[in-house]
């Protein structure tokens, strides 16, 4: 397969450039996702190296970085010719060390070089109880988490089925909204973005709740929290959402939850009423195909939670329902995707600024994401039994918060990545508690 | 009652005239065919709407590439709720089709099929 020189950007790419550089002034380190396969058996660390090292589209993706030929030209994802390999790291891990999630991860975060993390890279954990469990490490500016899905797909399967990597890069398979399927003048494309900031500018007017944290947000560290649920509880949650009419609708079930619980953790600490802004992120690859891998192909719905909605769940729940509804009949998402497609030209200072000034910084009340069945149909990985797959998203700031819902084989899990100085354990134990509360009522 | 069309030279003064219902006619045959097409919702069969919203999922929503029939089921193609949505505004704008929740169950919207059956089925409070 022949590799791409160069590639442009695609808006999301930017607007993650761009996210990252307010994350960083923030004092972090950038936004680090990973996605972790655990797996019945060990695998060979050398097989592992060598189907890594083997895949051009690894070696092409380790190599990429952005570059901008002049002022104001489309930024491009070009090869920086240096031919470095991809990290991986193998490791044999005691069965008491991987009980514990905040140490093994830690043990396992990407490796630097010169003290800057590989955009990509990977880890293997061979236990002692004869399990295994693969860490794909990626910086969010490189892809979003489908297209982890898609290259964890390709590594599980290498390296006999190298024809899968030509959907793996940049192609026509990302959906465009309809208005700009049929215009492709500037002007007009220039309006139809108009639209959605016209829309953000209304669901993002202050004040906006936020979880403040306690003492100083800058020294402190990204943890996770993984709220599970079991077959039988998903399948009643599954039925609750039917009862409400939501049966297509989980995700809007799941925000309304989050939200209630961050709104009990803010009643708790005593935080003023304020409305709630969550961005949604929308996947906008085309469905049925096999990419595009690389670069994040992403928009966003975004929802405003008013006080008194929050109060009940029924009512934010058809509010949240009204807003989805309005925002697909007005093509938003899409126009705030075109929006990020123009905006590719202005430099990362003036682009960070015109995204946190009118909030003050505060990007949203928190992030929450539904990423649907995780990797389905992948139940085997270089010859393993797949026993779970999770999402680790990065706790984005400021607030410093995200709510990631995920499935894998019929089972729900809530994962929370947030900055330690956020949810002391009090915290997450009440936003558990109100969580299980809303999903499945007849506990509360 | 006077009805006066200029343009094509006539004046009806009596209601009952059948000249007059011809005409109140023509005007909400022509009110419908702007505003939803000229399909009535209740003309259309589901296999109509099987070819038409194939077409569009076809070119709106689907890969290229993507194994796609009338029955194939549609979270196998990853068909979430937002394209869900933009499917059933689809049927609301060019049909005047509206389904309304509570028969939006994971089986009346399984497939294509399955989504027009329940499109073209009376709703249970009609």
């Amino acid at each position: 397969m022949k590799m791409l020189p160069e590639v442009e950007l695609s808006g999301s790419d930017y607007f993650l450039f761009a996210m990252d550089r307010i994350l960083r002034r923030a004092g972090r380190s950038g936004s680090l996702c990973r996605l972790v396969v655990e797996l019945e058996g060990c695998i060979d660390p050398e097989e592992f190296r060598h189907t890594i090292n083997c895949s051009q589209v690894l070696q092409w993706m380790v190599n990429v970085q952005k570059t901008s030929r002049f002022p104001f030209a489309l930024p491009r994802w070009r090869s920086n010719g240096t031919g470095n390999a991809v990290p991986v790291t193998c490791d044999r891990v005691a069965k008491h060390c991987s009980g514990n999630r905040e140490t093994y991860f830690s043990f396992h975060g990407p490796p630097e070089q010169d003290g800057i993390h590989s955009p990509l890279s990977f880890a293997l954990a061979n236990h002692d109880d004869h399990r295994s469990t693969c860490i794909l490490n990626w910086d969010h500016t490189l892809m979003d988490a489908h297209g982890a899905e898609i290259l964890m797909r390709h590594v599980a399967r290498a390296p006999e089925k190298q024809e899968i990597l030509e959907g793996l890069l940049p192609s026509n398979q990302v959906s465009v909204g309809g208005r700009v399927q049929r215009s492709q003048g500037f002007g007009e494309r220039l309006s139809y973005a108009r639209k959605s900031v016209r829309y953000i500018a209304d669901a993002s007017a202050m004040p906006i709740a936020i979880l403040k944290p306690n003492g100083n947000n800058r020294e402190c560290a990204d943890q996770y929290c993984t709220i599970s649920f079991s077959e039988e509880e998903t399948e009643r949650i599954v039925s609750q959402c039917e009862t409400i009419g939501l049966s297509y609708y989980h995700s809007l079930f799941y925000l309304a939850a989050a939200a209630r619980a961050v709104h009990a953790v803010r009643l708790r600490k005593k935080e003023g009423d304020a409305p709630y802004l969550i961005p949604v992120p929308l996947n906008l690859r085309r469905k049925g195909g096999s990419g595009p891998a690389f670069s994040n192909n992403v928009s966003f719905l975004f929802y405003r939670i008013a006080p008194e909605e929050i109060q009940d769940f029924r009512t934010m729940v058809v509010s949240l329902k009204d807003q989805m509804r309005n925002q697909v009949m007005q093509e938003i998402p899409h126009s705030y995707a075109e929006m990020m497609k123009i905006l590719r030209r202005l430099p990362l200072p003036l682009y960070s600024r015109l995204l946190s000034g009118p909030t003050g910084g505060r990007l949203a009340s928190f992030f929450f994401s539904y990423t649907g069945e995780c990797c389905p149909g992948m139940d085997n990985f270089m010859g393993q039994l797949v026993r779970q797959v999770t999402h680790l998203a990065p706790a984005t700031s400021i607030p410093g918060l995200s709510v990631v819902f995920m499935r894998h084989r019929n089972r729900l899990k809530a994962i929370l990545s947030f900055r330690n100085s956020l949810l002391a354990e009090d915290d997450l134990k009440l936003f558990e508690e109100q969580l299980r509360k809303d999903l499945l009522p007849e506990n509360g | 009652m006077i009805i006066t069309c200029s343009c094509v030279g006539f004046t009806v003064t009596d209601p009952d005239e059948p000249a007059v219902w011809l005409l109140y006619a023509s005007f909400w045959y022509l009110w419908r065919a702007t505003t939803v097409g000229m399909k009535e919702p209740h003309e259309v069969t589901a296999d109509d709407l099987v070819r038409d919203l194939l077409c569009f999922i076809r070119s709106t929503i689907l890969a290229d590439n993507a194994d796609f029939s009338p029955d194939t089921p549609f979270d196998k193609v990853g068909i979430d709720s937002v394209s869900l949505l933009e499917i059933l505004l689809y049927l609301e704008r060019n049909f005047d089709i509206y389904i309304d929740d509570q028969r939006l169950t994971p089986d009346n919207i399984a497939s294509v099929r399955q989504l027009a059956i329940t499109a073209c089925a009376p709703s249970p409070g009609s």
